[in-house]
């Protein structure tokens, strides 16, 4: 108690970086649309009329085909996190987001978080559909039910009971890629030779070596947005 | 007994003034709690504009200052011209994991990935100095013990919200330049009790690499193994092959982060 003045005098020298830090964590209205709420949905005219573009580019896209598989990728997502198992999700995660997932998921196990619940979807639909010279991209928000808590030696994330939530999968592919005819990686289909979709560590197909997963060719899972728990 | 009094009173009242200094310095750090994280938006842009003032040259950047859509739309064609392999969302992808590497530094402590993928001038920018002070504290602290896992920190999640390349610079000083700016979600939690820090910050993110390089698509490939020795990787965080202590090879593409700004305002 004697030394607690001094003690705090200590962080003054640092009270620039403290207010830098401060003036550049977004809390508010910013920090609630930038990243504790999903990003509200786009008029579903507009997505419509995005998804008919693609479609009338795109012969072989398949909405309902496409909206399953990215069920299947949570699905395959989900039981590579309640096994602690990145391995799992390499198929279909986009590179970086894989590399993430890989640091995520050796951090928590240092640590001894497990993840607790299971859920399944239980509506999907496209929220947001764009495209530039570079890139199109699909919002598609899935309507979760079921459990899901993160416990350490305390519950760190969530609540134990059934909840329902919204989660946003985004996919993502370049500009002049067209779904293969094997259906590509939503398919679990390589999208350059059609074999069943293997893919090594390295991110390449294990039978003809195509970099499957870096959305040059086809969708890959490019970023996962869940509401705030 | 009239000096002893005095240094006694002397004494008594430096300790006085340095209750009143903390106590002010409290009291101001919980009015910029007040306004920083208030709901009034201009309030808190005000504060924001104000800091990124007073702050560092290149450790802050206000919000807005990008170039327009169609000279950046130029600038990738022109890119693209000198360099076919390159591909937007692939470089975005690589980006990703320079967020999750500063996150781990930031928030874990755990710096080796970032070194990796950043250049030697990083490390000499306000925020890169900050990272490698807060890295250094802890190892000062861990000492040579084995494991460097931080056991009263860790990350839970690590995300980002609206990528977008903001500017592409080619040729600048030897180097091609892209900046994207971002929101991450950092969701932490530190010991003890494990209370929660998650953070959403934006970070305007500059990647260099010299100019006219190409990419070699393949260069993205994350190796498993060694190239010197063959023995598998254990994590994607070594730097070195843990068999024969060989440097590992960076996979982003030739791209490395050169600096990052915090981005306040707008």
């Amino acid at each position: 108690m004697l030394k607690l003045p001094f003690m705090i005098l200590r962080v003054i020298p640092h009270v620039g970086s403290i207010l830098r830090g401060e003036a550049a964590t977004d809390s508010g209205a910013r920090a609630r649309s930038a990243g504790e709420e999903l990003t509200p949905a786009d008029d579903q005219a507009v997505v419509a009329a995005a998804l008919a573009a693609l479609k009338s580019r795109d012969g072989g896209f398949d909405l309902a085909a496409t909206t399953r598989g990215v069920v299947r990728a949570r699905e395959v997502v989900d039981l590579a996190r309640q096994a602690d198992d990145a391995s799992a999700a390499r198929q279909v995660m986009s590179d970086g987001l894989w590399r993430v997932f890989v640091l995520l998921l050796a951090e928590r196990a240092a640590h001894g978080v497990r993840r607790h619940g299971t859920s399944v979807v239980v509506g999907a639909e496209v929220v947001a559909a764009t495209r530039d010279r570079q890139a199109e991209q699909l919002r598609i928000r899935l309507a979760c039910q079921g459990e899901r808590c993160e416990v350490a030696d305390v519950v760190l994330g969530g609540q134990y009971g059934q909840q329902r939530w919204d989660e946003d999968w985004i996919i993502r592919r370049s500009a002049d890629a067209t779904t293969p005819a094997s259906g590509g990686v939503l398919s679990s289909r390589c999208p350059q030779c059609g074999a069943a979709l293997r893919v090594e560590t390295d991110g390449s197909c294990a039978y003809c070596r195509a970099l499957v997963l870096a959305g040059g060719r086809d969708w890959v899972v490019w970023s996962i947005e869940e509401a705030p728990w | 007994m009239v000096i002893v009094k005095d240094v006694i009173g002397g004494i008594l009242g430096v300790y006085i003034l340095a209750w009143v200094v903390a106590l002010a310095f409290i009291v101001f750090l919980a009015l910029v709690l007040v306004v920083s994280r208030g709901r009034s938006d201009a309030v808190r842009n005000v504060f924001r504009r104000a800091v990124a003032a007073g702050a560092p040259q290149g450790a802050v950047r206000t919000a807005g200052r990008s170039g327009s859509s169609a000279d950046l739309a130029a600038a990738i064609r022109d890119l693209q011209s000198v360099d076919p392999g390159f591909d937007v969302t692939a470089f975005l992808d690589n980006a990703r994991v320079a967020v999750g590497a500063y996150a781990m530094a930031h928030s874990a402590e755990d710096d080796r990935l970032l070194r990796r993928i950043t250049t030697p001038g990083f490390w000499q920018t306000p925020n890169g100095k900050a990272v490698a002070a807060a890295v250094a504290e802890w190892q000062r602290y861990a000492g040579d013990r084995p494991g460097t896992t931080n056991r009263g920190r860790m990350v839970l999640d690590i995300s980002w919200r609206q990528p977008e390349v903001k500017n592409v610079a080619l040729g600048d000083q030897g180097m091609d330049r892209i900046t994207v700016r971002l929101a991450s979600v950092i969701a932490g939690a530190v010991a003890p009790g494990w209370r929660r820090t998650d953070t959403v910050t934006r970070f305007d993110w500059d990647f260099v690499r010299p100019a006219g390089q190409r990419t070699d698509p393949r260069a993205v490939l994350l190796p498993g193994t060694c190239a010197e020795c063959g023995g598998p990787y254990r994590s994607d965080v070594d730097n070195v092959c843990s068999h024969c202590q060989a440097a590992r090879p960076d996979t982003q593409a030739g791209w490395r982060l050169d600096r990052m700004y915090l981005v306040v305002g707008g």
